[in-house]
């Protein structure tokens, strides 16, 4: 065991209900609260960026929140998650720890991994992420063959993008998992961009065709709605859960950010285009306005009141 | 007992005293049991915890980090030592940094072992020594077997501790006997186990007493066996002394003993079967140079391959793998 | 089954290499064909196979394999070979662990040889080495033993002679000086202290190096000749310690050998009978040349030579320092033979031999078989 930081032991993290919902909330306000909590979250650090405060680079994922809170909604104590370079929102929707992650991305040893890690590179119970397109991937097969060997009944999730394709050990993996019957889901947030190239330069044939080469049932979604990918995520991980064999999950999404920062050399028109498409945009409709600027306020203030503690930091 | 028949015990040994261990690799499945025989009967006995695999070297390496943050105690098998450069990226930005820039929240304790070197003829990619490559990754320990290594006792260590680590088996040790101190002795040389506190032992021996040795000779695995040859025909025949000092872990180094023997003997030689430059013996060069300054009555002698692909041909691999003839002559220079 | 050994062609070595098999393990042979190369220090030797059969090997290419020692055995068939392994098998099994041999260097094995120590007496940790041994024996030998005899006293008119070394080269020159008027051997010495008191054609052994010395101070004896016959390294040093200690060394000339005109002759030479060295021909120090030798005219010998009987040169040949000739060996004209070259008996040398090379010949062993009507 290595220990790079000072950082003292720390409990539990106990999350703001005003950012993972409150209890006996209705299930739309509650998935408009958390989306609202990532958006908020990945705006704010970017404006902290701005501002110097924060230290190396950091991969929001606006624009991709419903993919986080549509699948994590049916994650439990028991399953896993990995998580890639853009992990900021899966980690908040799973742990609801934005202080920790601040502090981290401050590179504070209040972080969830002392600073070291920063942006890229987070762990906490049930929860993973690495800077290393695809090589995340077999480490996640490797976490469902120890639940397979354990006997327990938890899942493991691997989170990737378009761009990971590129990578060998990912198909790999595949191969193995299928082999050996491994309760893997692999969940493809296919946001058209690997980093400044389009898909149609990167990526030959069919996705879903590269998953059912290997035997593994894959499906496919084009959405930027929660409650679609909601829907969808729990049959997936209900199918994985029961089954015990892996299986894909991919979303057609976009990302509406920078692939880092001051890397966004896309279309103008494209991005604008798809700004009315986006899931908080989509999703607040359902909700009355009283309710959304309640949200929003609550939302707000909690995270104010993060950030502030977070300057306070040494 | 041969080597190989020890290392297989000792993993049907562990998977029987440790259900944490698991043990991945690549033909390794009974009847085969594996291309050097080391894991016979293993698939037999213990069908869910040894899982023969497809031909990939990263992705099983990659598994074999899943299981160990999970808290399992997995041991891959990579066929040839040629080809522990596929699993580069998984050990070098996955396995060894999971738990330094996880700040300690896992561990990540992946044992790979891999038959690696040459004097065999079977070519370029089949018969190097690539643990070059990985010594000196952060985090990461690398150990050779070598014929005075009891591998049970190696094996048992690197369970016990918290950090991945790479054991190479040069594949000429398969057939040697293991030849364990006993008493004052290692065989029929004056011998013994020496370590500095919570490090893998060394061994030391030398055909007379130390303090007539001129030179200190260190070398792991096979080559410490060659050199432990040459050693003793270099005493019988000519009454050339040196000490033989074989680590069983190469990188990081327990310099205590390299650096006791060079006090005595005033010089220093090192043997590798891995290319020449930037290897194993220049680190030496460098850190034994730095400790033994002033009682070196010569500079530092680095013996490795020559830094070319290793040719087929029994007479041409001769030339450029470091061999008896080599050892000899430069062991009688620096014990000059 | 045909055991197939190494013949015995040179006294010296007791040992041969093999160099090279004809034959498979286990494969098939006709009776005269080749066999197996072995090599000895000197020559290369072809050994033909004894009979028809299947050949197994005993020793691999590089190994040693002792003179007299099968290299390989001959089977009439399958079956008698895999019994023999069967057997031999069962015995190895079978046998009692050879009891442990002392493990010494091959300085140390020498030297106990020379002080006459029992290795197995010598302490040691580990190796047993030269220090080691004579550790051991100035442990022991103190004094000289007080019963060493003394020089013979001579006859008042010849050179009084030491001769160093207690060999059969020793008797050589006890022959040689029968014959001479005006010098005789009075004293014999040798470093191997087993041979102490004992006497060579009637001359005492007074001891060794040491003695030599005393002897000297003493003026016991006139001068030296070093009576060993074929080693040129013993040659050399001893004639180097007889320079330090400021002993000449007396030639020992047969009279039945020619010298001729314009021939001259160093000092400390051993020439046997029927040996001519031609007109015009030097001769260096400290040779042993043995008997029916010929320099034909204009040779260069230098010094700390050794040869065999029948060796033969043309005119103008040049033999350097510590060169050992075997026997029956023949040299074209104006040749050179380099410092401390070796040549092996029966060759003819057409070209000049390098400083330090072997020049070895290959002999095809011959074999005796009945004449068939």
């Amino acid at each position: 065991m290595v220990r790079l930081s000072a950082a003292p032991d720390v409990d539990a993290v106990e999350a703001d209900p005003r950012l993972v919902g409150l209890p006996d909330e209705p299930r739309d306000q509650r998935f408009y609260r958390r989306m609202r909590f990532i958006r908020d979250f990945e705006e704010t650090l970017l404006a902290l960026f701005e501002e110097g405060l924060l230290n190396g680079t950091t991969h929001a994922c606006i624009g991709q929140e419903a993919d986080c809170v549509g699948v994590i909604e049916h994650l439990r104590a028991g399953d896993h998650i990995f998580s890639n370079h853009r992990c900021h929102g899966h980690y908040l929707a799973w742990s609801g720890d934005a202080r920790g992650l601040l502090a981290e991305i401050m590179g504070k040893p209040e972080g969830v991994v002392g600073g070291i890690g920063g942006s890229q590179h987070i762990c906490a119970p049930g929860f993973k992420s690495n800077g290393i397109l695809g090589g995340t991937v077999p480490a996640a097969a490797g976490i469902a063959l120890g639940l397979k060997l354990s006997g327990a009944d938890g899942i493991s999730v691997v989170f990737v993008g378009d761009g990971a394709f590129g990578e060998g050990v990912v198909y790999e993996t595949l191969n193995m998992a299928s082999l050996w019957e491994l309760p893997l889901l692999v969940v493809v947030e296919n946001n058209a961009w690997s980093q400044s190239t389009p898909l149609a330069v990167n990526f030959a044939g069919d996705m879903a065709k590269r998953f059912e080469a290997f035997g593994i049932p894959t499906t496919r979604l084009e959405s930027t709605d929660v409650l679609e990918i909601d829907s969808e995520a729990e049959r997936q991980i209900g199918l994985v859960r029961e089954s015990r064999t892996p299986r894909a999950f991919i979303i057609d999404t976009y990302r509406l950010c920078h692939h880092s920062k001051s890397d966004d050399n896309r279309p103008a028109d494209e991005i604008a285009a798809r700004w009315p498409l986006e899931p908080l945009t989509v999703h607040s409709a359902r909700l009355d306005t009283a309710a959304r600027e309640r949200i929003d306020g609550e939302v707000g203030a909690a995270l104010t009141e993060i950030v502030d503690e977070a300057r306070a930091l040494a | 007992m041969i080597f190989v028949r020890e290392l297989n015990e000792t993993l049907h040994r562990l998977l029987e005293t440790d259900e944490r261990v698991v043990i991945l690799g690549e033909d390794i499945a009974d009847p085969y049991g594996g291309a050097f025989k080391v894991t016979r009967g293993l698939t037999s006995k213990f069908p869910d915890r040894v899982l023969t695999t497809p031909v990939s070297e990263a992705g099983i390496v990659g598994v074999a980090a899943g299981l160990a943050m999970s808290g399992y105690r997995p041991i891959v098998e990579i066929m040839f030592g040629d080809f522990v450069t596929l699993t580069f990226d998984q050990v070098v930005n996955h396995i060894s940094k999971y738990s330094a820039m996880y700040d300690g929240k896992v561990t990540c304790p992946v044992i790979i072992r891999t038959p690696s070197g040459g004097h065999r003829g079977y070519g370029p990619t089949h018969s190097q020594s690539l643990e070059k490559h990985f010594l000196g990754v952060p985090h990461l320990t690398v150990v050779a077997a070598s014929p005075y290594h009891d591998p049970d006792a190696i094996l048992s260590a690197l369970l016990r501790q918290d950090e991945p680590a790479l054991y190479v088996e040069h594949k000429l040790l398969y057939p040697e006997h293991v030849v364990r101190p006993s008493g004052s002795r290692i065989g029929d040389a004056i011998g013994r186990e020496e370590s500095t506190d919570g490090w893998l032992p060394s061994v030391v021996l030398s055909q007379v007493p130390a303090e007539d040795c001129t030179v200190t000779v260190l070398a792991y695995g096979y080559s410490a066996l060659l050199a432990a040859q040459a050693l003793e025909e270099l005493a019988v025949e000519e009454e050339v002394f040196g000490e033989l000092v074989v680590p069983s872990q190469i990188a990081p180094m327990d310099w205590g003993p390299v650096e006791a023997s060079v006090k005595r003997t005033g010089s220093l030689l090192t043997l590798e079967e891995g290319t020449a430059d930037w290897s194993w013996g220049t680190e030496a060069a460098a850190e034994i140079g730095r400790r033994g300054f002033s009682r070196l009555r010569r500079p530092v002698q680095v013996v490795a391959s020559q830094p070319t692909v290793i040719p087929s041909s029994r007479d041409l691999e001769r030339k450029v793998l470091v061999g008896s003839d080599t050892m000899k002559e430069a062991i009688r220079e620096a014990a000059a | 089954m045909t055991a197939v050994t190494v013949p015995w062609t040179d006294v010296n070595d007791d040992s041969a290499t093999v160099v090279e098999w004809h034959v498979e393990d286990r494969g098939e042979i006709r009776a005269g064909a080749p066999l197996v190369d072995v090599e000895t220090a000197k020559s290369a030797i072809e050994i033909e196979s004894p009979a028809d059969g299947l050949v197994l090997q005993l020793v691999p290419v590089g190994g040693e394999v002792s003179i007299g020692q099968p290299v390989a055995h001959v089977f009439e068939d399958e079956a008698s070979l895999r019994a023999f392994e069967e057997a031999r098998a069962q015995e190895a099994a079978a046998a009692p662990r050879p009891g442990d041999d002392v493990r010494a260097s091959v300085k140390a094995r020498e030297r106990a040889q020379e002080l006459g120590v029992d290795l197995s007496t010598v302490a040691g940790d580990g190796l047993i080495t030269v220090k080691d041994v004579e550790a051991a024996a100035g442990a022991t030998a103190q004094a000289p033993p007080a019963d060493l005899p003394a020089p013979l006293a001579g006859d008042g008119k010849s050179k009084r002679l030491a001769l160093i070394g207690a060999g059969l080269g020793a008797t050589q020159v006890l022959d040689i000086l029968a014959e001479i008027d005006g010098a005789a051997g009075v004293a014999v010495v040798d470093d191997n202290a087993a041979v102490w008191g004992r006497e060579v054609e009637g001359v005492p052994v007074v001891g060794g190096t040491d003695q030599l010395l005393e002897h000297w101070e003493a003026k016991a004896f006139d001068a030296a000749v070093i009576a060993i016959s074929t080693s040129v390294e013993a040659r050399a040093r001893l004639r180097g310690l007889c320079r330090d200690a400021g002993i000449p060394l007396e030639n020992v000339i047969d009279p039945r050998s020619k010298l001729a005109t314009g021939v001259a002759v160093g000092e400390g030479n051993v020439i046997c009978a029927f040996t001519h060295f031609g007109t015009g021909t030097r001769i260096g120090d400290n040779n042993f040349i043995s008997a029916f030798n010929s320099y034909d005219h204009h040779n260069v010998l230098g010094s700390d030579i050794s040869t065999g009987p029948g060796c033969m040169t043309s005119g103008e040949v040049t033999i350097e320092d510590r060169v050992r000739l075997g026997t029956g060996i023949f040299v074209e004209p104006k040749l050179t033979l380099g410092e401390g070259a070796v040549v092996a008996s029966g060759a003819v040398i057409v070209r000049s031999v390098p400083a330090g090379h072997a020049v070895k010949t290959k002999v095809v062993t011959t074999t005796v078989v009945p004449i068939r009507r």
